[in-house]
């Protein structure tokens, strides 16, 4: 029997194959030769048209030369972070507020609400905040009775922003929290209560240890997510698509980059992308590993 | 004692009600602004619509022959399409990864994972470049088929298949079922939860998403209706936008998915614990 466990589905050879088949041609299409193609291509000069001249490691060298590649990593990672503390924040503290005994049972009223920005398209949240924050038609303005200049103010623009993106993301975080926290058991939390712990210090020396998992899990997928950033800003601080290059994410510097026909140069700034972003990760890992 | 324990839970109970009012609230103006004129919306942005009025849906729907209604639909069809190929072709290569023995497999499933570290905005230029010369851009396939092989949802499938004992698929096979019949018989049923979490979340991906689209295509009636919501405003003098219409596009977008999500609210939020307590 033991051996026989593995053995369920070991009928034919190829049916395994088969099985895998359209997974992999679609991956190895559209992923895996595209990934290959585009780090060969970050050491040549291409048009999009003519020969491919190869220029060796120029195409990095401009790049890290080049004032605007670091204003816009600069912007992409501002964004990043100044939205990052504020969500992790206040999605913790909601969960463990919802979470809370006396609030327990009304959790299925609180959860649709806080998780509700979420369902909101990102292209109609981000026109949305551009009505909050307009100057004439502005909700802000309105109310204040006087036009900020939220929206052509370079450090405001930013500002509103961050906004945005703590507003939607602090749902999806609230839920994996609240997720985590249910998997701590009662018992542990009463147990600190009965020994005299005060709330905060059973949050502080027991939940938030415990959580220490779902913390990584978070805190990477966000750091992933935010650098990649393009929808919000180009969409909150742009009449259509483009906003000034001061405030613009690190994105913009590979559709502008394809746009002028600088496919070389396009396919180098996505892997410096990639690079910040492993970076980042392992970063994070190394810390959540490092004070175990 | 007891007075304090009530005290303390009437603070949180008014902490929650104003952050979830501040977290409603845009949402709010959008859909009450739907509903109002030009006029009311220049002088009161923040309130409930005083004179309700559908005149600027009517307006939206007419408005560039129908552009915005096509749109919506072609939205509509390329996120499900998209949707429906993931699932299958992810739910295929996870039952293999599951459930049979096969050389290479290990070696495959690790280095599938570590490609997942590499962000698919990467590709966007080699793959505008393929495009262009397969012929592909403006079309609907550029928008959906790249993208299918998702190793997120065979990673998060194949967890799940694991853990579906090995007597049903037993059981099956001793009543002569072939290997695509158990898939379809056996498997799939049993995998419906996590199969519906995965189909939400890719969903409301490919719903939201826009700097692909807006790469590979340059013809409006194709595009879906995300590119044209944060254009509407062209066809107006550069200096006064119609709010009010782009408002009333933001409902359309969003106002289905809320009713969708109230309805199966538990669904959406195991989509996103799913990622989160089992990867």
């Amino acid at each position: 029997m033991l051996m026989n466990k593995h053995k369920v589905l070991t009928g034919s050879k190829v049916i395994p194959y088969l099985f895998i088949l359209p997974f992999m041609i679609s991956y190895i299409i559209f992923f895996l030769y595209p990934a290959a193609y585009s780090f060969i291509l970050s050491f040549f000069s291409y048009k999009g048209y003519g020969a491919a001249k190869f220029i060796g490691l120029s195409n990095y060298i401009n790049l890290f030369q080049y004032g605007t590649m670091w204003g816009c990593l600069a912007n992409t990672l501002f964004y990043f972070i100044c939205s990052f503390i504020p969500t992790m924040i206040f999605a913790f503290v909601l969960a463990l507020l919802v979470r809370s005994k006396p609030v327990k049972k009304f959790q299925a009223i609180y959860k649709p609400i806080i998780f509700l920005p979420q369902v909101c398209a990102v292209v109609a949240s981000a026109l949305c905040f551009k009505i909050i924050f307009g100057e004439r038609v502005g909700v802000i303005s309105q109310l204040l009775g006087t036009a900020v200049p939220f929206l052509s103010d370079t450090q405001l623009m930013r500002w509103t922003v961050v906004i945005m993106m703590t507003w939607r993301a602090i749902g999806w975080y609230f839920i994996i929290y609240l997720s985590g926290l249910t998997t701590i058991s009662d018992e542990i939390t009463e147990a600190a209560n009965i020994d005299g712990a005060k709330p905060i210090q059973t949050v502080w020396h027991i939940i938030m240890p415990l959580m220490k998992p779902t913390f990584m899990m978070a805190f990477i997928t966000n750091a992933i997510g935010s650098l990649k950033i393009y929808t919000e800003p180009n969409l909150m601080l742009a009449q259509s698509f483009d906003p000034p290059m001061q405030v613009a994410p690190y994105t913009n510097l590979i559709v502008n980059s394809m746009s002028s026909g600088q496919f070389g140069v396009a396919c180098a700034a996505g892997w410096i992308l990639v690079i910040v972003i492993l970076s980042l990760t392992l970063a994070q890992l190394k810390f959540f590993k490092g004070d175990e | 004692m007891d007075r304090k324990v009530k005290l303390s839970t009437g603070i949180i109970h008014l902490v929650l009600i104003v952050f979830c009012l501040i977290l409603a609230y845009p949402i709010f103006v959008m859909v009450a602004g739907a509903f109002k004129t030009a006029q009311e919306l220049s002088s009161n942005v923040a309130g409930f619509p005083i004179n309700p009025t559908l005149d600027n849906f009517s307006r939206l729907f007419n408005y560039n022959s129908g552009l915005v209604l096509r749109t919506y639909f072609n939205s509509i069809f390329v996120s499900a399409s998209y949707t429906l190929l993931t699932v299958i072709i992810s739910s295929l290569a996870a039952f293999a990864f599951a459930k049979y023995k096969f050389k290479g497999k290990n070696v495959l499933f690790i280095m599938l994972l570590i490609t997942m570290m590499i962000p698919t905005e990467l590709n966007i230029t080699p793959l505008y470049l393929l495009f262009s010369k397969l012929g592909w851009l403006n079309t609907y396939k550029v928008q959906i088929i790249p993208g299918i092989a998702n190793v997120f949802c065979l990673f998060l499938l194949r967890q799940y298949m694991v853990t579906i004992p090995d007597s049903l698929i037993e059981a099956a096979r001793i009543d002569g079922a072939k290997d695509l019949r158990i898939f379809f018989k056996v498997i799939i049923p049993v995998s419906v939860p996590s199969i519906g979490a995965l189909a939400i979340l890719q969903f409301l991906t490919k719903w939201n998403e826009i700097l692909f689209p807006k790469i590979m295509l340059t013809k409006q009636d194709l595009m879906p209706i995300m590119l044209i919501l944060p254009t509407l405003n062209e066809l107006d003098s550069a200096r006064s936008v119609p709010w009010e219409l782009v408002l009333a596009g933001c409902t359309l977008v969003t106002i289905p998915l809320v009713i969708v999500f109230l309805i199966f609210q538990n669904k959406f939020l195991s989509s996103v614990t799913m990622g989160a307590v089992k990867g």
